[in-house]
Formats: C-alpha cells, structure tokens, sequence
C-alpha cells in the first residue's frame, strides 16, 4: 500500500509581539488553576472547617471574629469523647458515644454485606437468565429503588412494631438491606453484563454447575462492582438519620447519626463538640476515599454511565 | 410453558431479593395508601375509615401554600443547580489541567461523607454570629452586620438549597467528567482542523453526547432531594416560623412530633405520587440499560 502523506492543516500564525505570546501561555496556564483552586476551596471549606473548630475549647469557638487558626489547640474535645463524657457536663446527648458509633457500625456494615449478597445474585439471575416474568419482577424492583424515604415512614413504623422489633437495631439492619438491594442489584446486573459470557459458557461445557460458575468465574470478575455496592450502602447507612429515629428510643441504642442531630437541635450547640462528633464520623469515609478512590470512582461512574 | 432448569435457578437467584423488597417497600407503599384514608393517631388512639377527610385537611391547612412553594423550589432549583453546576465543573475536569489531580482526589468528598456531618459543617457556617460566611463578608467589606441565613424565613430555603446542592454536585460532576472523556478523541479533534472554537465543540460535540447522563443526573438528584430530611431537620427542622418546611419534614413532624398517622400517609402519598412520575421517568430513560439481553 503505498503512503498516503496528507498535508498538515498549516498552522495559521498570526504576527504577534512577542510580549503577547507569552501573556497568553501564561493566562492559559493560570487561569484554570486559579477557577480550580476556587472549586477546591468551596468543595472543602465547610469540611475543613468544622475539624478546626473540633480543636478549639469552648471560649475560642464562639470567638468573633473566628480565629481562623486555633491559638490553643486542643484534643480535650476529643478526650472527653473517649472518657465516656462527651464535653464533660454540656452534653447528655452524646454522653454514650461509643457506644453509639458501635451501634452505627453494627447498622452499617452488616446491611452493606447482605444487600451486596443478594443484589449480586439477583443481579446475575437477571443479566443472565431470561425466565418468565423477569422484566416485571426487574420494574418492581426498580419502583423499589425511588421509595425508601419519608414516605415510608409512618408505614415501616407499623411493619417494625407488628414485627416486634420497635426500638430494636435489627430492624435497621432488615430495612436498611431491604433498602439498598435495589440498587446493588442494578448496579450488579449491570457489572455482569459486561463480563463476557463466553467464559462462563466455556465453564459449562467443561461441565461446572451454574453455582460454580457463578462463585467462580462470576464473582471474581465483578470485584470492583461488589465493593462499589458494598461502599455504596455502608455510606449510606452510616449516615441514616429519619427511619433510625422514628425505630429507635433508648439512647444506648441511638447510632451516632442519631446522637449528633439530637445534639443538634438543643439549645446552645457547641460547635466544637460537634465538629469533634462530625470529624469522627467522616474519618471512616475519608480514610477509605483514600484508600481506594480510583476502583471507587472507576465502579461508580460505570454504573451510572452504561448505556447497554 | 415448560420450566426449564436455569429459569429455575434464575427465579432462586431473584427470589431473596425480591421478597425483601416486596416485604418492605412494596407492601409498605400499599398500607401508606391504606393509612391515608384513616384517622389513624396514636395520641387519640382511634384508627377508622374516613375517606378523603385527610386529604381535605392537608389542603386547608395554612402551611399547605408555604409547603408547596417550598418543595417546589427546593426540588426544581436544587435539581436544575445540581445539573447545571455538575456540567460546568465536570466539564473543566475532564481537562488535564495540573490542578485537576487534586481536584479529582478531593471531588468526591462533599458527596461521600455522611449528610449529618456536612448539614453541621454548613450550619455552623452560616451562623449569624460566629459564623465564617458573615466573618469574611464583613472583611470585604460588603456587610455590617451579620446576616442571619437560617433564621431570615425569606433567606433560609435558599440557604438551604445551597446545602443541597453542595453535596450532590460532585457526583453529577464526576459522571459528566466521565462522560467527556468517553467521547471519541477524534470527533474533537476534527472539530479542531474545521476550526471551530472552544465553545462550539462543546456545543454541538460534547453537549449532545451528554445529554443521557444528564438526565440520569438530573432524575437522580430530583428523587435525592424528594427524600432528602436530614438537610433541613438537622439545621432548622422546617423553621423559623415554617419557612422552610418542605414536604419530607412534614411528613416527619406531623407523623412522630404529633403521632397523626392518617394525615402524615396522606401526606406521604402525595409524595409518593411526585416520586412515582419521577421514576417513570427514570424508567423511560433507564430502559436502555434494563432490558435483558436475550440469550
């Protein structure tokens, strides 16, 4: 085949001083930089923020003008969580908060491992098997999807009493997974399908059962989806507030979303007790963000993008 | 119809999910209907069927102009700012701009961390006093006194939606800035040799191939903000005075402040009803990616 050399468009160069050339390299480089460095800053101010407050004692928080930087820093705050105090006398609300973030923990990690179970496997039951009434059962779940919410608030009051867990933590967990199956299964169907489905047909002929092509060959592929999910949910129910509180009464079993909007909402907050509380409960998401944001980010854009 | 083996390991494969869903969302969705026609109060105790009287009180009720205004422009100005702002900033980062890397790595945050901790961090902002907001207006000299954001009935909603906003913004960004980058490199790079300028490829190239992701965006942050109550209970639980009461704080005062459940399903049912459209919605577009691929 013989080269095909095409003329390259020429480049139209306009007689300019050179004062002025370098003027616009200069901007060019600038000035994203700067419209970037004002997304950053609006992005993180409130967060960054709040933990400074976390640092200060009660006198220099609700000093005006605010000290930007803390001129007495200070982890009293801080220790008096981990005495069991909370900020000494001020604050009953977050007088158990250990014993809170457990009980968060407990809301959190045990939904995130279910729902992600079974929306994995109902995520492969409907990228893979196209039986009978599968496109009406997939609606259901998706209508599914759009009502966790106030709307069900007064009505999963009523289902958790009938069930006899008002006010137990293990109705959170059964409603949080019933919550978030939705999602990790589109989420996980959407995974699925783009594993290719050759590998899994190869492992049929070789004669594997479809559990062991699902546990497998299925499973392994979809890694980053199954994290993601698991992520997905975790985030989600470390921060519930309304459903926990309609559930819930007795403090020591309050989650530590719980115990901060009570904080909260009293008379008289004390910015520095709760940016300690907030700090510690964004430490978790934050750790992880750096842990993983890439497979995260990589799993979650896929998600929302495919576009079959 | 013959059941063939796999359609029953299919039906064992769906049926977990399906039964907690049907259990508790589905069935819950049926009673709430079924609550709204009652005068179910918990106070009163007293559960019987009254037909529409729920519904009647809700719109004779004198917040019921201010909850409808409300809700509008919570959910319509956070939607369309949510959309507008993630295009904007998701397009930027879609540049290899140096500055992009941190901000990347940073994006995410305001998204990911739980929405109490961030309704803390705005509040505590924004208050009158101590507040930072009103500390660096008063340093550029565009203020005197300190505005009370959250306690101004005519300023807070919107101080409000500034919350919401901030927190799903990073997510529409991202998906967009994903979406730019899927965009074949030689469809711009033809734009380039036919001389078309910055703003006429991201007119007539890169916005039409956002237009998908856009609308999953937009749908998504409509049904966030529908069920979002933590953002306005956490800071002002719908006041001062009822000026930002919106339709989920409603629902949650009237049904666990005063325990009238028969008004509280009503008025979820309305809710409800919106969020019902907004799937449909979301089902038209989503259906691309649903359908099950025969086999």
């Amino acid at each position: 085949m013989t080269q095909v050399t095409l003329a390259a468009p020429r480049p139209r160069v306009a007689r300019r001083s050179e004062a002025l050339t370098v003027l616009r390299k200069f901007l060019r480089g600038v000035i994203p930089t700067a419209i970037g460095l004002v997304i950053f800053v609006l992005l993180a101010f409130p967060i960054v923020w709040l933990v400074d407050t976390s640092f200060k004692d009660a006198y220099a928080a609700r000093a005006i003008p605010p000290q930007y930087i803390p001129l007495q820093p200070t982890l009293d705050v801080y220790k008096a969580f981990f005495a069991g105090e909370a900020g000494a006398a001020t604050t009953r609300e977050l007088q158990y908060w250990y014993v809170m973030v457990g009980n968060s923990l407990y809301v959190a990690v045990l939904p995130a491992i279910l729902a992600t179970l079974i929306g994995t496997f109902a995520g492969y039951g409907f990228a893979r098997f196209a039986f009978p009434g599968g496109m009406l059962l997939l609606t259901i779940l998706l209508l599914g999807q759009m009502f966790p919410g106030p709307s069900l608030f007064v009505p999963i009051y009523f289902v958790v009493t009938a069930l006899g867990l008002h006010d137990n933590l293990l109705a959170l967990v059964l409603i949080y997974t019933a919550f978030h199956v939705p999602v990790a299964t589109w989420l996980m169907s959407g995974f699925i399908r783009t594993i290719p489905f050759e590998l899994e047909e190869a492992a049929r002929i070789d004669g594997a059962s479809l559990w062991q092509v699902l546990l497998k060959i299925v499973i392994p592929l979809a890694k980053i989806g199954i994290l993601t999910v698991a992520l997905l949910g975790f985030m989600a129910f470390w921060g519930e507030y309304g459903f926990a509180s309609i559930i819930i009464e007795t403090q020591s079993k309050y989650t530590a979303t719980m115990g901060l909007v009570r904080q909260m909402t009293t008379m008289g907050v004390a910015f520095n007790v709760i940016g300690a509380a907030a700090t510690m409960m964004a430490a978790p998401m934050l750790i992880f963000l750096m842990l993983m944001q890439k497979q995260f980010v990589r799993g979650l854009t896929a998600g929302a993008l495919k576009d079959a | 119809m013959r059941i063939r083996k796999s359609d029953l390991f299919g039906y064992a494969l769906v049926a977990p999910a399906m039964l907690l869903v049907i259990g508790l969302v589905i069935y819950p969705v049926g009673e709430v209907v079924r609550l709204s026609f009652t005068n179910t109060s918990l106070l009163a105790g007293r559960s019987d069927f009254v037909g529409l009287q729920s519904y009647q009180r809700i719109v004779a009720d004198p917040l019921f102009d201010t909850v409808v205004r409300n809700t509008a422009q919570w959910v319509f100005l956070g939607t369309a700012l949510t959309m507008l702002l993630g295009l904007a900033i998701g397009y930027f980062l879609s540049f290899n701009y140096r500055i992009n890397r941190l901000l990347r790595a940073s994006i995410l945050i305001p998204w990911l961390l739980p929405a109490v901790v961030s309704v803390a961090a705005w509040r505590w902002m924004y208050s009158a006093e101590e507040g930072v907001i009103n500390d660096l207006l008063k340093r550029a000299g565009l203020i005197e006194r300190g505005i009370p954001w959250l306690g101004d009935p005519s300023l807070v909603i919107y101080a409000l939606i500034v919350v919401a906003v901030w927190r799903l913004l990073p997510f529409g960004a991202l998906v967009i800035s994903a979406a730019v980058q899927g965009i074949p490199n030689s469809f711009l790079e033809a734009a380039t040799i036919d001389g078309a300028n910055g703003w006429q490829k991201f007119r007539y190239i890169v916005l039409p191939e956002l237009m998908y992701p856009l609308t999953v965006i937009g749908i998504l942050a409509l049904i966030w903000n529908m069920n979002d109550l933590i953002t306005v209970w956490g800071s002002t639980q719908g006041g001062p005075a009822d000026a930002s009461q919106i339709l989920s704080t409603w629902i949650y005062s009237v049904g666990f402040n005063s325990f009238r459940f028969g008004l509280s399903s009503a008025l979820s049912v309305i809710n409800f009803s919106l969020l019902l459209l907004a799937s449909i919605a979301y089902l038209l577009v989503l259906r691309r990616t649903w359908g099950i691929k025969e086999r």
